[in-house]
């Protein structure tokens, strides 16, 4: 019985010395980085839940998405002093990718500003609307300094997260501040847009415009190169089909513009061409349909086709009007 | 307090749903008065939110160059360098501690343009513009690219690439909403459309050439393979006489004079024929490069040496020598040449500058290397910035 406790006691004692022996300063530092991406318990004290405590829901929420997606490098390591690199989102990108999200961010904010909601809800909202922005982002790293609570056993544990929320915290604060003061694009209301401040398109004239398909804004060059009126519309439309026969009428105008896709992806093009009065900012569709003709395609990057639509002129004017970004144009058919 | 919260936020919800409920109601209402000569269906819709926002490109794909309304050609970003040098006369630039500026190739071709005319010469003057609508970046000037600086472009060469300098006047990035290219032809006075771009090219742009100090020697590989280096000495600011030459009379003329080394370390090592090396005298180096200087407070570019222009020897004695020197015939692998110049300083520098700017060229090495290979030469954006020294001078020896 003496012997066996002799060797329990003897094997509770090695294992013991095996623990001891495991223990390597560099060992614990890499353990240390796998917990920070890991996002595991590392810090000591933590200060995120009284830097945050008079912040909106919205804010915290933010503040712990990027937290959360951090990813950490420790870079230098002597004794209790450690460098960090920190990666997270970059504040550069992240209010370029607001600003190009005309559709989105910047409609949205435009609302809200219409609307005269308070700061506090625009704040919310750009928060919201960050939490997920951060995301997709690239990242920027930060180098940062901070000291661990102890480096002779372990585990290791940084002293506190104040550095990381700090730096976080400031970056976002100045993001948001750039983003709530935001110069948007001011709509004009209809009551001070007058027919003489909509710009004219001229036959064989080449203009840089906005298309919208809805989710995407793209740079295009627009040229009308024909336009069928009268007679004339009705002659070519029955040419290019018997089925149209009968269904043109003088009201109808045929017109062939030619467009070019500049941005960065495939779109499908849909005709804004419409019958219209700038009288009462009113623009008209029809349901039509006329064999060998179509009012949209796919335009692929970098490619231009010329598509050739029919317009009902029943009312003064003509106009381009892409109702998702407001992009209004009157066309010159004389 | 929390319930007062939710209350807030549902108000705001309803308030936005009500806003976006409005404007679907508002394009999507049928009336029936409108008169229609068919029976087709027509939905009356109301042209709201009218707005003019600018067409914005991705510089890095092609743009179209449109003036009065016509097609003249297509431009687009090659590359983007961000320098560690900055345009020592921009003043707003220098007051906000800007230290880079940003090279900007391009390639253009006016194929449209050039189909009923000869020839066009387009400039590209590059813009920054931040949220308020102001100007916080201009074209600027910081040294030798190896590209022209324009686009002169014919008939039957519609194409080329050229590259030109931006020169942030903040440090602030995010406070910039556009990078615009003002392109015009200055020959014919016509101007193109501006062309509205995001800020990709800047925000991935590569790092370039950093400023070189009077402490840093610079090594050259030209194309053939061959290693040389080039470092200055000391700047000074001097009065000197001069004897009547072909530009000046006799007088007194303030100098820029300065020196520099050039070690040849390595000969060629390929069959790539570069001017600047005499192949049928042990590829000797036979020409310096060109060397540009300007100052922190005049930007006019000085590039010849006054070789009748006297210096004082002594500090005791008014005695005289002429100091400039050529650059060798003929400098040989191994061997280092010490080469004196000055640049007489023109009417135009009001003030003694603190800092003088001296730029190297290498047109040989341009000539021999093709467009790409341009890119990559370590004698792009050479840029010495040098402070004015003075010269101390000794008794002359009894």
């Amino acid at each position: 019985m003496k012997k066996i406790l002799l060797i329990l006691m003897c094997c509770v004692m090695f294992s013991g010395c095996s623990q001891i022996s495991k223990f390597s300063y560099d060992n614990e530092i890499a353990i240390l980085q796998q917990n920070l991406n890991i996002h595991s318990s590392s810090f000591a004290n933590s200060v995120l839940s009284t830097s945050l405590s008079d912040k909106s829901t919205s804010y915290q929420k933010l503040v712990n998405v990027v937290l959360q997606n951090c990813s950490y490098e420790i870079t230098y390591h002597n004794q209790t002093a450690i460098k960090l690199n920190v990666s997270y989102f970059n504040p550069e990108d992240l209010i370029q990718l607001a600003v190009q999200d005309i559709g989105g961010f910047q409609h949205d904010l435009d609302n809200l500003k219409q609307l005269n909601m308070s700061d506090a809800v625009i704040n919310d909202y750009i928060c919201d609307y960050l939490s997920i922005a951060s995301l997709r982002c690239n990242k920027q790293v930060r180098e940062l300094n901070c000291e661990l609570t102890q480096c002779n056993s372990a585990p290791f544990l940084i002293l506190s997260d104040d550095f990381i929320v700090n730096s976080v915290i400031t970056d976002l604060n100045s993001v948001i501040a750039q983003l709530m003061n935001l110069d948007i694009d001011v709509p004009l209301n209809n009551s001070i847009v007058t027919r003489d401040d909509v710009k004219t398109l001229e036959l064989n004239k080449v203009y840089l415009m906005n298309y919208s398909d809805s989710t995407n804004v793209i740079p295009i060059s627009f040229e009308i190169k024909e336009i069928y009126k009268g007679q004339d519309a009705i002659n070519y439309l029955e040419n290019l089909s018997n089925n149209n026969k009968g269904l043109v009428n003088l009201n109808d105008i045929l017109i062939s513009y030619e467009v070019t896709n500049y941005g960065d992806m495939d779109v499908v093009f849909k005709n804004k061409l419409f019958d219209a009065s700038l009288d009462d900012f009113t623009y008209y569709t029809y349901s039509s349909v006329y064999s060998g003709i179509c009012n949209e395609c796919n335009l692929s990057k970098g490619s231009s086709i010329v598509l050739s639509v029919v317009i009902k002129d029943v009312h003064n004017d003509l106009v381009w009007y892409d109702a998702d970004i407001g992009e209004l144009y009157r066309l010159n058919t004389n | 307090m929390n319930k007062l919260k939710i209350l807030i936020l549902s108000l705001a919800s309803s308030l936005l749903v009500g806003c976006s409920f409005k404007k679907n109601t508002l394009e999507y209402s049928t009336v029936s008065e409108v008169s229609i000569s068919t029976e087709t269906d027509v939905n009356t819709n109301t042209i709201e939110n009218v707005k003019n926002l600018p067409v914005i490109f991705n510089s890095f794909l092609d743009m179209p160059i449109i003036s009065e309304g016509v097609l003249c050609g297509k431009i687009h970003v090659n590359f983007v360098e961000k320098l560690g040098i900055w345009d020592i006369n921009n003043y707003q630039a220098t007051q906000n501690g800007v230290n880079y500026c940003y090279a900007i190739n391009c390639h253009i071709d006016m194929y449209d343009y050039l189909q009923s005319n000869e020839m066009i010469n387009v400039t590209l003057n590059p813009i920054l513009i931040d949220y308020g609508n102001n100007q916080v970046g201009s074209a600027g000037y910081v040294g030798w690219s190896g590209y022209a600086s324009t686009a002169e472009v014919y008939a039957n060469t519609t194409s080329a690439d050229f590259e030109v300098i931006l020169q942030p006047t903040t440090t602030d990035l995010n406070s910039v909403q556009y990078l615009v290219f003002n392109l015009a032809d200055v020959n014919s006075q016509k101007i193109f459309e501006p062309l509205y771009c995001n800020l990709d090219c800047l925000l991935t742009a590569s790092d370039g050439a950093q400023l070189k100090t009077i402490a840093d020697t610079a090594t050259i590989e030209s194309i053939n393979g061959a290693l040389y280096s080039v470092m200055f000495h000391d700047v000074y600011l001097e009065l000197h006489n001069v004897k009547k030459c072909a530009n000046l009379s006799d007088g007194s003329y303030k100098f820029y004079d300065f020196q520099y080394d050039i070690n040849y370390f390595t000969g060629p090592i390929n069959d790539r024929s570069v001017m600047s090396f005499d192949s049928f005298n042990n590829n000797a180096i036979t020409s310096a490069p060109i060397m540009e200087v300007y100052s922190d407070i005049d930007a006019t570019k000085l590039y010849d040496e006054v070789f009748e222009a006297q210096r004082l020897m002594y500090s005791n004695r008014n005695k005289t020598e002429l100091y400039v020197t050529k650059f060798p015939d003929f400098l040989n692998v191994g061997e280092t040449a010490t080469v004196s110049v000055n640049r007489l300083i023109p009417n135009t520098t009001a003030v003694k500058p603190t800092y003088l700017r001296i730029v190297l060229k290498f047109p040989a090495e341009v000539k021999a290397r093709t467009l790409d290979e341009i890119r990559n030469f370590s004698g792009r954006y050479l840029v010495f910035q040098v402070p004015l020294n003075t010269r101390t001078l000794e008794e002359e020896p009894r």
